[in-house]
């Protein structure tokens, strides 16, 4: 019992000055079994590849040139839906938050749409667009827009009215209470739907490329499947967690804490 | 304080940044390594050329794919692919990837 006390107490003092090592650490156990079954023969090696094998061909991959090619790939055609997905999802929400009128002339629209997953959209995309790019990048903006439409009107509700009251009464125009009271007071919200959005997208991405792709990780993880590469299939799964452990955590909650917690919107 | 400077106090922001900033350095670098692979031999005044992409591995399907939008493939060997009609203004574009160690002209029955 000491001793795991100890454990512990060492633990928390190490994650406290080094604070990388908390997300790094929960991973050790995880590869230290995964190691352990692959070397002891449980599943054929080409079943089951160790970490060994998933490193060496990362760099394979990488040396030759199709791993940096094909990330880049998934990552502009994210970016891309993303953005088109913001500069949509935002200015909708605003409008259906702010509008008693547009409210009830989008908001059940908004339902029945959400209601279709975006895969559902592909048989018909396929015949319209072919395969292609605008074909992921409308997968992949309907995926973001509707958690970020959502999350917006939320946002927007939960300003206080008062607060767009008494800058009113002080003289703000209309365009200066959007501006200075109801955005920033639905930031949070818009950055949780910007997160979840993203989330989502990063997902639809990959379902999209193993479906339509010809390029990019999804696409990638698939193709070895036909050469029944196990180990390929691994690394596009490590890559896509990984690649976004860092996209939420290095960028998207530090602007969330820059944003909403710092202007006391978001306690936790 | 700004989003900026508040990144750039922090250690996530720093790295997120040097990332960046690696990855410009490596951009640029390929741009101006990219002619030095190309061949003397292929200077000339045609339009278009026929040329021998050398890597330093055995080509796979994704990289006679990517060079596909600049010519025709007329085949490939062990370390290199050859590709026909390809135009002068797009040699530096094949010579980009870092993958490519240099472009010459085609090996005629070689």
């Amino acid at each position: 019992m000491n001793i795991i006390l100890k454990g512990w107490s060492a633990y928390t003092r190490m994650t406290a000055r080094w604070p990388g090592l908390a997300a790094v650490i929960p991973f050790i156990p995880v590869v230290l079994l995964w190691t352990a079954i692959s070397e002891a023969g449980v599943f054929p090696r080409a079943f089951f590849p160790g970490p060994g094998d998933v490193v060496r061909s990362f760099f394979t991959l990488t040396y030759k040139g199709i791993l940096p090619d094909y990330l880049q790939d998934s990552l502009i055609r994210l970016i891309t839906g993303a953005a088109v997905g913001m500069a949509l999802g935002i200015p909708l929400g605003i409008l259906i938050g702010t509008s008693r009128w547009a409210h009830r002339a989008c908001w059940p629209v908004l339902l029945f749409f959400q209601a279709i997953g975006d895969i559902a959209w592909l048989p018909i995309l396929l015949i319209w667009f072919g395969f292609g790019l605008t074909t992921m990048t409308f997968v992949i903006v309907y995926t973001v827009l509707f958690p970020v439409v959502l999350n917006t009107v939320l946002g927007v509700e939960s300003v206080p009215r008062d607060l767009a009251r008494a800058a009113r009464s002080l003289g703000a125009s209309r365009a200066r209470v959007l501006w200075e009271v109801t955005l920033p007071g639905a930031l949070p919200n818009i950055i949780t739907g910007l997160r979840n959005g993203l989330g989502y997208g990063w997902r639809a991405l990959i379902a999209v490329e193993i479906i339509v792709g010809t390029s990019g990780i999804g696409f990638m993880m698939f193709d070895a499947r036909r050469a029944g590469s196990t180990v390929e299939i691994i690394l596009g799964m490590i890559i896509l967690g990984l690649l976004w452990y860092i996209v939420d955590a290095w960028i998207l909650a530090p602007i969330e804490r820059a944003t909403g917690k710092r202007w006391g919107l978001v306690t936790s | 304080m700004s989003l900026a400077s508040e990144a750039l106090r922090s250690t996530k922001g720093r790295v997120v940044l040097g990332v960046v900033a690696a990855w410009l350095c490596f951009q640029l670098w390929l741009t101006l390594a990219a002619p030095m692979k190309i061949s003397p031999e292929l200077k000339g005044a045609s339009e278009k050329v026929n040329i021998q992409i050398e890597l330093p591995f055995v080509p796979e399907r994704f990289h006679v794919q990517s060079f596909q939008q600049y010519g025709r493939v007329a085949g490939a060997d062990d370390h290199s692919i050859a590709l026909r009609g390809v135009k002068r203004t797009d040699l530096n574009a094949v010579a980009r990837p870092y993958w490519v160690t240099s472009v010459g002209p085609i090996k005629e029955g070689g």
